[in-house]
């Protein structure tokens, strides 16, 4: 159980990396 | 303070220094693919490209590029975590240490993928040798390749006009590894090796003393690991004791070598940098900016640590300077350049307790690393930590004098700037909140064994430690804890990637660019007068933005010492 809950919070860290990454990318070429 | 001391420091830097050309040509060539690689190696290479579906010439976008990158390391922290939750059903464990707890696998697996190697674990009672191989060892590698492909992508970006693409993420790992880190850690290997640290997959020895009794003595594949462990800016060791351990740094050879091995990538990249955007020079400025920084956190750590002890001021013994928590046979001179060269430059390994360190020495190494490893810093994360100093250097430049302002022919305009300013702030952010956040809450003081400003540093090293992606740790902190290792992992992980993905950015918005030419108004960044105004900058940002944080515990604890109260 706490072995999905790590590895369920690494997926979410990722995640919120790959959501940081689109952010940077709008925040340098906002969409018209 | 002796002389020898400062012919060890010098004869230090003149090996470093001439380290420097060679080893940056030879990065510059592997990655900008113009160096001759023997037909064998060149084989292999392709046959990687091959069986994983890669096409190295293919170009990449900054979100390609750093997608590419997260996927990798996601799947190194998962490889490492398995690994270690794995242990008991793996072979190579001849002491049967069993399953890591989940907190500890998760925070051992976040700390070496991002290039920090925070152990809140000890490694001969810990990992057996598989994991300590194919786990530890790899991401070693791994973390570093990742960090050296960060900064020639930012590198690319100033060389490059109006393109599209940054390079390739699989390629700039492949060649990173297979001819910069493997040749150089083969050979320094053989040199741990040869000056009598262990190789060997035998179990631990059972030893007999002169007394009679039984001591188990651990050993196992450290040479190996060793190498790379100073190499990659990783530093996390075979043994908890790290390279104060007799079999990681046995000899007085070896306490110089590896201090070498720690700058060795980072200072190198200089000169690749200069290489790559056609005017070595600037690679030179960058050194400069490094080396008075190195050299005056050591002429303070070693000035404070000779300086007699104040607490030992009413004794009647030799007080000829502070050796608690060092090695008799380091002294204290290669025991404050290794600390020194430690913690400006990511590695985290370390030859002595920093903990026992001057409150003084302690604002030094704590310095170092708040300062976002631009002191040479690890392989890689050095160079694109000072490459964004000097975006800001030269944005405040421009701002002074009223023009547009220009690194190495490329206009530096709001998006640079937005995007340097996200990645220099996020690091101290997570280290002052979680910080702050441990001291008030009972899971996070609980761990403390000193009181006062002691107490508070030691709390302030780690996170720093963590989001820094150092990894030394200054001890007498309990971290193995699930508050501390899970935090700590959340320390390190946004530490590496917040500020990787907005270099990248800048690295993608650099090479869409065309250069401008060089007009009258172009400040120069290759001079005495750029290197100040850089140095400048890092010290006034770091010291400002830290300077509360260390009042409280550094600082604080240095004027109680001069009063008399230690903690």
């Amino acid at each position: 159980m706490l072995d999905v809950l790590m590895i369920a919070g690494l997926a979410a860290s990722f995640a919120a990396a790959a959501l940081y990454i689109h952010a940077c990318g709008r925040l340098v070429n906002p969409a018209p | 303070m002796t002389l020898l001391g400062w012919l060890q420091f010098a004869l230090f830097a003149a090996l470093v220094l001439v380290t420097i050309k060679p080893l940056g040509g030879c990065v510059a060539g592997i990655v900008e693919t113009q160096a001759r690689i023997p037909g064998p190696l060149a084989w292999f290479e392709s046959q990687i490209y091959r069986l994983a579906g890669i096409d190295p010439a293919q170009q990449q976008t900054w979100p390609e590029y750093a997608l590419a990158l997260m996927a990798f390391n996601f799947a190194g922290m998962l490889v490492l975590y398995g690994l270690q939750r794995l242990q008991p059903v793996l072979p190579l464990d001849p002491q049967h240490f069993g399953s890591v707890p989940p907190d500890l696998a998760l925070n051992t697996a976040v700390s070496f993928a991002t290039n920090t190697s925070w152990q809140s674990y000890a490694g001969e009672t810990t990992l057996g040798y598989m994991v300590q191989m194919a786990g530890i060892t790899v991401q070693s590698f791994l973390s570093a390749a990742t960090g050296i492909a960060v900064a020639i992508a930012l590198v690319r970006g100033f060389a490059r006009r109006a393109s599209p693409g940054i390079g390739n993420f699989w390629a700039d790992m492949t060649r990173t590894t297979l001819y910069v880190l493997l040749p150089v850690c083969v050979v320094a290997s053989l040199v741990m090796v040869w000056q009598g640290v262990p190789q060997t997959l035998a179990p631990y020895a059972d030893a007999t003393t002169l007394q009679g009794a039984h001591q188990l003595l651990a050993r196992g594949p450290v040479a190996s690991q060793e190498a790379i462990k100073l190499l990659s800016g990783d530093g996390g060791g075979f043994f908890n004791a790290n390279s104060a351990h007799p079999f990681e740094n046995p000899t007085a050879l070896t306490g110089l070598f590896e201090p070498l091995l720690i700058l060795l990538i980072g200072a190198a990249l200089t000169n690749t940098f200069g290489r790559i955007v056609g005017d070595t020079r600037q690679g030179w400025a960058l050194l400069a900016a490094m080396a008075v920084l190195l050299l005056a956190g050591l002429a303070v750590v070693y000035a404070s640590e000779a300086a007699p002890n104040h607490a030992y001021a009413t004794l009647q013994i030799d007080n000829a300077g502070n050796m608690e928590g060092k090695e008799v046979r380091f002294g204290i001179p290669q025991s404050a350049l290794f600390a020194d060269a430690t913690t400006a430059s990511s590695d985290g390994a370390v030859n002595a307790m920093h903990d026992s360190f001057m409150p003084l020495s302690g604002l030094v190494l704590m310095a170092n690393m708040m300062l976002d490893e631009v002191i040479v810093g690890g392989p890689g994360s050095g160079l694109f930590g000072i490459i964004l100093f000097a975006i800001v250097t030269v944005f405040a430049a421009g701002l002074m004098i009223g023009r547009t302002p220009e690194y190495l022919g490329k206009k530096i305009e709001a998006n640079e700037v937005k995007m340097a300013m996200l990645a220099l702030l996020c690091v101290p952010a997570v280290i002052l909140v979680m910080a702050a956040a441990a001291c008030v809450l009972p899971a996070g003081v609980t761990g403390l064994n000193n009181a006062g400003p002691h107490g508070f540093s030691e709390i302030l090293y780690a996170y720093t430690s963590g989001a820094a992606t150092n990894g030394s740790a200054f001890a007498g902190l309990s971290a193995n804890t699930p508050f501390y290792n899970l935090t700590l992992a959340a320390a390190m992980f946004a530490g590496r990637f917040m500020v990787i993905i907005p270099v990248l950015c800048i690295a993608g918005t650099l090479a869409a660019k065309r250069r401008v030419p060089v007009s009258v108004g172009t400040l120069p960044t290759h001079g005495t007068q750029f290197v100040t105004l850089l140095v400048g900058t890092i010290v006034i940002v770091g010291g400002l933005t830290f300077l509360p944080a260390l009042a409280l515990g550094p600082v604080a604890e240095q004027f109680a010492m001069l009063a008399g109260a230690s903690y």
